[in-house]
C-alpha cells in the first residue's frame, strides 16, 4: 500500500506544483491587466489571453496527475498496488512538471504582467507581448514531455 | 516573392488643389507620404490651430457618445466586448445622418440632455438629505418659521450618538436650557434643544465637545409634515421629467448616436489628412508630396490624378539602393491568412522575401498537432467561418478567422488519425458505440499508448523544418551571389545534419546496416569539411582549426532547435487526456436518473469548450514560436516597415459597400 500512497503524493505534487505556479503567475499577470483595464476597458480582448497565459502550467500538472490516477486505476476499474519502489518511481517522474510548472508559471507572469505595459502603450504589439511569454512556458511543457515519458516507461 | 514591387510617386502642384490632392489620395488609400524636411520651408501658419481644433471637436463628439451610450439600447453581445463591431453605412445614408443631425439641434440637442439630467441628479439628491433631516422631527406640530420668532429662547434640532446622550443631557440641563428626544436609531438619538438666549454660547460649546449634528432649517419654513410633503412633490415632478428625457433619448437618441458616429469618423480622417498635410513641402504657391505606391496601382493613379488636376505634375521611379521602401504582402488565398503570423513576428524588410507561404503548411500542420481533436477542429472552422461571415469589421482583421478555419480542417486530420473525437467519446459512452469502429480505422496511432511514435513524429517534422529553413538561407545567399556562404555555411550544414541523422538510421534499423559504415565516414568527412571552413574569418591557422572545432558545437544547437518541436506532442497530449478527463467526469454522474443527465450534459459542453478555447490559443501561440525561434532564426531578418498609405481609419462605422 506504500507504493500507492508514493504515487498519489507524486500525483499531487505534480497538480500542486502547477497549480501554485499558476496562481501566482496568473495573479501577477492579472492585476497588471485589472489595472489597465481601468484606463482602458477596451483592450479586454488582448488583455485575457496574457493573463490566461500563466494559466496553462496548472493544467499541465493536473494532466500529470491525472496520468498518474488512471494509471493506478483509481477511477473504477481495477486498482493496482504498485510496491514501494515502483510507487517511489512514479513520485520521482512527477517532479519534473510539478518544479518546472511552479517556477515558470510564476516567472511567465513576471513576463505577461510586463507585456501588459506593452499593450498599454501600443496595442498592436499584443502578439509579441504573447510569444515573448511563451518562450518561458517551453520548458514547463518540457517538464510536462518529460513527466509522460517517464510514466509511460514505468510498468507496474 | 510576394512582397509588392514599389514605386518612389512625385507630385508637385498648385497650393489651391492641394486639400483637394489629398483628399482624392485619402479616398484611394494608395500613397504612402514621406515626410521631407526642409530648411526653408514655407510652412502653413494656420495647420496647427487647425490640428488643435479638430482634435477639440473629435474631443466632444467623444463625450457626447459615452454619455449617448450608457442610455441608448444598443444590441450587444459577448463578441462586443473582445471585438466592437463597427456600424455599416453607405455614403448616402451617412449623409443623411448628419443632415438630420444637424436638423435635430446637433451637439446642442444631446448636451442639453446631459446637463438637464445632470442637474436633475444633484437636485434629487439635495432634497433627499432635506428629507433626511426632516423625517425624525416629523411629527412636531409647529412650523419652523415659529421657531425662529421666538424672543426668549434658541431652539436646536439636532442628533446626536446613542453613548454620549446621558451626559450630554446632563450638561445641558446645567444650564438656562432643556433637550427633549425625538426619536431613535440603533446608533444615534434625534433631539431637541431649547436655551434662553443668555446661554446659547455655553450651550453651542456643550455641542462642538460632544460633537453632535446640528441641523440648518434656514431654508424651511413649514411644520415639518408640510415641507415633507412638498419634498415629495418636487422629487416626483424632476423623476417625471427625468422620465421624459429618457423616453426622449430612447426616442431620438439611436439615430443621434449613429450621427456621432460618422461626425466622429469624420473628423478623424479629417484630423489625419492634415496631419499629412505637415509632412509635405509647400513653396510660395506650389506643394510638393512624395512617398511610395504599389507598383501595380502606379499607372492607374498617375492617370487619374493627372485627369482630374489640370496642373499636376506627376513623376514615378524606381526605388535607389539607399531607399528603404515600406513593405506590402500578396499572397494567395491558401497563405494570405498567414500573414498574421508574419505580422506578429515584424515585416521582411525590403530586400528581403515574404516567408508567409514558407511558413503556411508548417503552422496548420503543426496547429493541428497541437489540437488533435476532430469534432474540437469542425467546431473551430464552423466557429471561424461563422465570425467571418457575420462580423462587422474590416476585411483585413479578419484574416485570423481565415487562418482558424484552415487550421480547423487540418485539425480534423490531424484528430482522425490520432483517434480524437471529442477525446474518447464514442469508447466513453455506449450509446456512441456505433461511432467507435469508424475511429478505430482512422486511427494511425494512439498518443496516450505510444507516446514515442508522436514523439517521432514531431521531431522528424521540426528537423524537417529547420534543415528546409537552412535551405532557403542557402538559396538567398545564392541569389545575393555569395557562394562561399552557401556552401560553407548552410549546404555543409545540411549535410552535415542529414549525415548525422541518416548514420543514426543506419544503425537502428536492421535492413540499412549495411551502409553504415559509408554513413560513418561521409558524416566524418562532413565534420572535416566544416572544421575546415568554418574557422575561415580568422586570421591564423590556429584560431582558424579552434574556431573551425568549436562551430561543431553549434550541433547542440541544432539539437535543442529539434527537441523544441516536442512541445507538438506535449500540447496534443493536453488535449486529449483533458476531453478524456471531461469524459470520465460526465460518466461518474451518469448513475443518478434524470439530474445526471442534465449535470452531464452541462459538464460535457462546458468541459469541452474550455479544453478546446484553451489549447486552440496554446496551439496558436505556440506554433507561432516554433515558427519565430526555431524556423525564421534560420534565415528571416525582418525589420522592414508595413506598408501604411494615407487612407480613411473608421473606429465606429465602416463602409457597407466594403461589406457586401
Amino acid at each position: 500500500m506504500i507504493g500507492t500512497a508514493l504515487a498519489i503524493l507524486g500525483s499531487a505534487l505534480a497538480v500542486f506544483g502547477g497549480g501554485i505556479g499558476s496562481s501566482i503567475g496568473v495573479g501577477i499577470a492579472g492585476q497588471a491587466c485589472a489595472g489597465l483595464l481601468s484606463e482602458q476597458p477596451e483592450k479586454f480582448g488582448n488583455l485575457l489571453l496574457l493573463a490566461a497565459l500563466p494559466g496553462t502550467q496548472g493544467i499541465y500538472g493536473f494532466l500529470a496527475g491525472f496520468l498518474v490516477i488512471s494509471k493506478l486505476g483509481l477511477l473504477g476499474g481495477n486498482p493496482v498496488t504498485p510496491d514501494m519502489f515502483q510507487g517511489l518511481q512514479i513520485l520521482f517522474a512527477c517532479l519534473p512538471v510539478a518544479i518546472s510548472g511552479l517556477v515558470s508559471g510564476i516567472h511567465q507572469g513576471k513576463v505577461s504582467a510586463a507585456g501588459v505595459g506593452m499593450v498599454a502603450k501600443r496595442v498592436e504589439e499584443a502578439g509579441r507581448a504573447l510569444i515573448l511569454a511563451v518562450l518561458v512556458e517551453t520548458y514547463a511543457i518540457l517538464g510536462l514531455l518529460a513527466t509522460i515519458l517517464l510514466l509511460n516507461g514505468i510498468k507496474i | 516573392m510576394a512582397i509588392l514591387p514599389m514605386l518612389r510617386l512625385f507630385l508637385v502642384g498648385h497650393k489651391d488643389d492641394e486639400e483637394d490632392v489629398l483628399s482624392l489620395l485619402q479616398d484611394l488609400g494608395v500613397l504612402e507620404i514621406e515626410k521631407v524636411n526642409l530648411d526653408n520651408d514655407f510652412s502653413l501658419e494656420w495647420l496647427p490651430s487647425k490640428i488643435s481644433d479638430i482634435s477639440r471637436e473629435l474631443n466632444r463628439i467623444r463625450s457626447n457618445i459615452l454619455f449617448l451610450k450608457d442610455f441608448v439600447e444598443v444590441k450587444s453581445s459577448v463578441i462586443d466586448l473582445f471585438v466592437p463591431q463597427k456600424l455599416p453605412l453607405s455614403n448616402k445614408e451617412r449623409e443623411d445622418l448628419i443632415k438630420n443631425f444637424n436638423n435635430n439641434g446637433g451637439y446642442g440637442t444631446v448636451e442639453s440632455w446631459q446637463s438637464s439630467l445632470e442637474e436633475i441628479k444633484s437636485s434629487i439628491n439635495t432634497l433627499s438629505q432635506d428629507k433626511e433631516i426632516l423625517t425624525p422631527f416629523e411629527n412636531l406640530n409647529f412650523s419652523i418659521r415659529s421657531i425662529r420668532e421666538l424672543k426668549y429662547v434658541d431652539v436646536f434640532l439636532g442628533q446626536i450618538r446613542k453613548g454620549d446622550l446621558e451626559k450630554f443631557t446632563e450638561e445641558i440641563k446645567g444650564y438656562l436650557a432643556d433637550i427633549s428626544v425625538v426619536r431613535e436609531t440603533s446608533q444615534y438619538v434625534f433631539f431637541i434643544v431649547v436655551a434662553h438666549k443668555d446661554v446659547v454660547g455655553e450651550v453651542r460649546g456643550v455641542f462642538s465637545k460632544y460633537n453632535v449634528t446640528i441641523f440648518n432649517l434656514e431654508k424651511f419654513s413649514g411644520t415639518p409634515k408640510e415641507e415633507l410633503a412638498s419634498i415629495e412633490r418636487r422629487i416626483d415632478i424632476l423623476v417625471k421629467r427625468r422620465e421624459e428625457i429618457l423616453e426622449e433619448i430612447k426616442k431620438k437618441g439611436n439615430e443621434l448616436l449613429n450621427a456621432l458616429y460618422v461626425q466622429y469618423d469624420n473628423y478623424q480622417n479629417d484630423l489625419i489628412r492634415y496631419e499629412h498635410l505637415g509632412r509635405i513641402i509647400h513653396t510660395k504657391n506650389m506643394f510638393f508630396i512624395t512617398g511610395w505606391i504599389r507598383e501595380k496601382d502606379a499607372k492607374e493613379i498617375k492617370e487619374m490624378l493627372e485627369k482630374r488636376f489640370k496642373d499636376l505634375y506627376v513623376e514615378t521611379s524606381k526605388p535607389e539602393p539607399e531607399d528603404e521602401p515600406p513593405v506590402a504582402l500578396e499572397n494567395n488565398s491558401f497563405t494570405s491568412p498567414f500573414e498574421v503570423v508574419t505580422g506578429i513576428y515584424g515585416y521582411p524588410n525590403s530586400k528581403e522575401f515574404d516567408p508567409t507561404p514558407l511558413l503556411a503548411p508548417f503552422f496548420a500542420v503543426f496547429f493541428a498537432l497541437c489540437l488533435t481533436d476532430a469534432f474540437y477542429g469542425i467546431i473551430l472552422s464552423i466557429l471561424s467561418l461563422y465570425l467571418y461571415r457575420n462580423l462587422v469589421i474590416e476585411r483585413h482583421r479578419k484574416k485570423l478567422l481565415q487562418l482558424l478555419f484552415i487550421c480547423g480542417l487540418f485539425t480534423i486530420g490531424a484528430g482522425a488519425i490520432t483517434g480524437g473525437w471529442f477525446g474518447n467519446v464514442s469508447e466513453a459512452f455506449k450509446f456512441l458505440s456505433f461511432f467507435e469502429p469508424i475511429r478505430r480505422k482512422l486511427i494511425l496511432f494512439d498518443p496516450l499508448k505510444d507516446p514515442i511514435i508522436f514523439l517521432g513524429l514531431s521531431l522528424a517534422l521540426g528537423f524537417i523544418q529547420i534543415i528546409f529553413g537552412l535551405f532557403i538561407k542557402m538559396l538567398l545567399n545564392l541569389k545575393r551571389r555569395q557562394y562561399k556562404e552557401a556552401i560553407f555555411d548552410q549546404l555543409f550544414w545540411i549535410l552535415f545534419l542529414l549525415s548525422i541523422v541518416f548514420t543514426g538510421g543506419t544503425f537502428t534499423v536492421e535492413g540499412l546496416k549495411f551502409m553504415s559504415k559509408i554513413a560513418t565516414y561521409f558524416t566524418l568527412i562532413m565534420a572535416i569539411a566544416l572544421v575546415a571552413t568554418q574557422g575561415r574569418h580568422q586570421r591564423s591557422i590556429f584560431l582558424k582549426i579552434t574556431s573551425g572545432l568549436g562551430s561543431l558545437y553549434s550541433v547542440i544547437s541544432y539539437l535543442s532547435d529539434v527537441l523544441s518541436y516536442s512541445r507538438l506532442l506535449a500540447l496534443g497530449l493536453a488535449t486529449g487526456v483533458i476531453a478524456t478527463v471531461v469524459n470520465e467526469l460526465v460518466k461518474t454522474f451518469s448513475g443518478i436518473p434524470i439530474l445526471g443527465t442534465i449535470i452531464g450534459v452541462v459538464i460535457f459542453i462546458g468541459g469541452h469548450l474550455f479544453n478546446m478555447i484553451i489549447n486552440t490559443f496554446g496551439a496558436f501561440v505556440h506554433t507561432s514560436r516554433l515558427q519565430f525561434v526555431e524556423f525564421f532564426g534560420k534565415f528571416f531578418e525582418g525589420g522592414g516597415r508595413e506598408f501604411n498609405p494615407l487612407r480613411k481609419i473608421r473606429t465606429y462605422t465602416i463602409e457597407k459597400e466594403v461589406m457586401e
